[in-house]
């Protein structure tokens, strides 16, 4: 088993290496495994090259590279990351997750934790969203997203200003937002509302700009899963 | 397999002395602190008195060993829970027991190590060992039970602060010197002071090295070890029993 932690919590005053090395010997990794795998490691994070610096002279992505280095130093075959890429640069981000994809293509179970659900919907294959230390749902991503009626949404632009009550007038409408210049509103069919869309701007003689159907995202299943939770 | 497996757990307590040597005893602040508390106290001490060497370097070595024992391990724990580092080690295929025999260990080697000092400096002053066997066992078990002692020190409260477990092991500490006969010789000790320094473990560390420099000590040699045995086991039993309770509240 192999844990990355929210919090960086490698020993700062020891270098990265001596920090790998301490976890492979409390692993009980010989001497010549944990080395051989230690090296591997911090050169596929781009760290070999700072090995003997102390820890604490280094930035948060590379504090968070490492401590991935020791999560894997025994070769686990279940790995708890928690929040592995918050607040990290992009190219830390980008190799964490490849790293994830990797470990799991090889055989590895990993349990992510994670605010963001993009990353979720990238990386996982099961999701459970938890709502106050209960499981809301538990499913694959998209199955989340088709059980989630009613937060399907079309984008809407239009050559002028449009009034918002006449956009939630449209049958089939559940709710608006504005977002920017453009109008999200959120349907239970798409293919109904759009027809009815149409009609309504050539009667306002209005021209649509642009026109997207969105699916719902994890974050709309998200939000409403904890609301509902929460209104129960 | 029940040998392979407790083997393979004090490994680990290696690595643990591994790097608590690197992190907090290999910095010079903290061997210099080591070496002064102790000297500056015996220097008050010495200071305006005329004492053979004989009799002041028992007392020196006395609070060497039991300073620099006790001087870092109170503040292991307390540092990691803080810094999380606390929560990697419990994560990590690793008994309690080791975790803390490693801290005892690193304690115990320091404490070895900066004890040579005083004794080569008791040397220079023309002291002569009747008993180098019986100097070298005790400093070897005394700087063990007292590094048992540190991590005891640490066991309670649960604090995360180690300036609080540095006050309240300093609360502890700084008596025992002064009950333990350092200072005054136990057979010039009233009643009531002798009765007190006996239950300090330091009182029968100080008299197996005036048996060792002056030929005679205030208890037998045996009842010295056998007393310094029955405090380490006791204080390295109660450190560990009372971590694992506390472990919980610390995370």
């Amino acid at each position: 088993m192999g844990i990355v932690p929210e919090m960086a919590n490698a020993y700062v005053d020891l270098s990265a290496w001596n920090n790998i090395m301490l976890t492979g010997e409390l692993y009980g990794i010989s001497r010549k495994d944990r080395q051989a795998r230690g090296e591997q490691l911090l050169k596929k994070v781009g760290l070999y090259q700072r090995k003997d610096h102390p820890v604490k002279a280094f930035s948060r992505g590379m504090k968070q590279k490492l401590l991935l280095c020791m999560a894997l130093i025994n070769e686990p075959r279940i790995l708890f990351l928690d929040e592995p890429t918050s607040g990290l640069d992009v190219e830390s981000q980008r190799l964490i997750r490849d790293m994830i994809r990797e470990l799991n293509a090889i055989g590895t179970t990993v349990f992510l934790t994670t605010h963001n659900m993009d990353e979720a919907n990238q990386l996982c294959d099961n999701i459970a969203i938890i709502n106050h230390g209960k499981v809301a749902a538990i499913d694959s991503p998209e199955q989340l997203k088709s059980r989630s009626s009613g937060l399907q949404s079309i984008e809407v632009s239009f050559n002028k200003k449009v009034d918002s009550e006449e956009l939630r007038k449209i049958r089939g409408v559940n709710e608006v937002k504005k977002l920017g210049d453009k109008w999200r509103l959120y349907v239970e069919n798409p293919n109904e509302v759009i027809d009815k869309l149409v009609e309504c701007a050539k009667a306002g003689k209005t021209k649509i700009i642009s026109l997207n159907t969105l699916a719902p995202t994890l974050e709309d299943v998200f939000l409403r899963l904890t609301q509902e939770k929460g209104e129960n | 397999m029940m040998n392979s497996l407790y083997w393979s757990q004090f490994k680990r307590s290696f690595a643990i002395v591994k790097k608590n040597v690197r992190i907090y005893y290999s910095k010079g602040p903290v061997v210099i602190f080591g070496l002064l508390v102790p000297f500056f106290l015996f220097l008050s001490f010495y200071i305006g008195r005329n004492l053979p060497a004989e009799a002041l370097v028992p007392g020196l070595l006395g609070m060497t060993a039991f300073f620099t024992a006790t001087s870092v391990g109170p503040a292991i724990v307390p540092w990691e829970a803080r810094a999380k580092t606390l929560e990697r080690l419990i994560s990590s295929p690793v008994s309690l027991w080791a975790i803390f025999l490693g801290d005892v260990l690193s304690s115990f080697l320091f404490g070895v190590f900066v004890s040579i000092f005083p004794i080569i400096a008791g040397v220079f002053l023309g002291i002569e060992l009747t008993s180098l066997p019986v100097l070298a066992l005790g400093v070897l078990l005394a700087t063990f039970c007292f590094a048992s002692l540190s991590i005891l020190l640490s066991s309670y409260p649960p604090a995360d602060t180690p300036a609080s477990v540095m006050m309240i092991s300093s609360m502890i500490k700084f008596p025992l010197v002064f009950i333990s006969g350092i200072f005054i010789p136990i057979e010039d000790l009233p009643v009531w002071g002798k009765m007190l320094s006996s239950i300090s473990p330091l009182t029968y560390f100080t008299d197996l090295v005036r048996h060792s420099m002056q030929g005679r000590s205030y208890y037998p040699v045996e009842l010295d070890f056998a007393v310094l045995v029955v405090f380490t086991v006791v204080f390295l039993v109660l450190a560990i029993k009372i971590h694992e309770r506390t472990m919980p509240k610390r995370l």
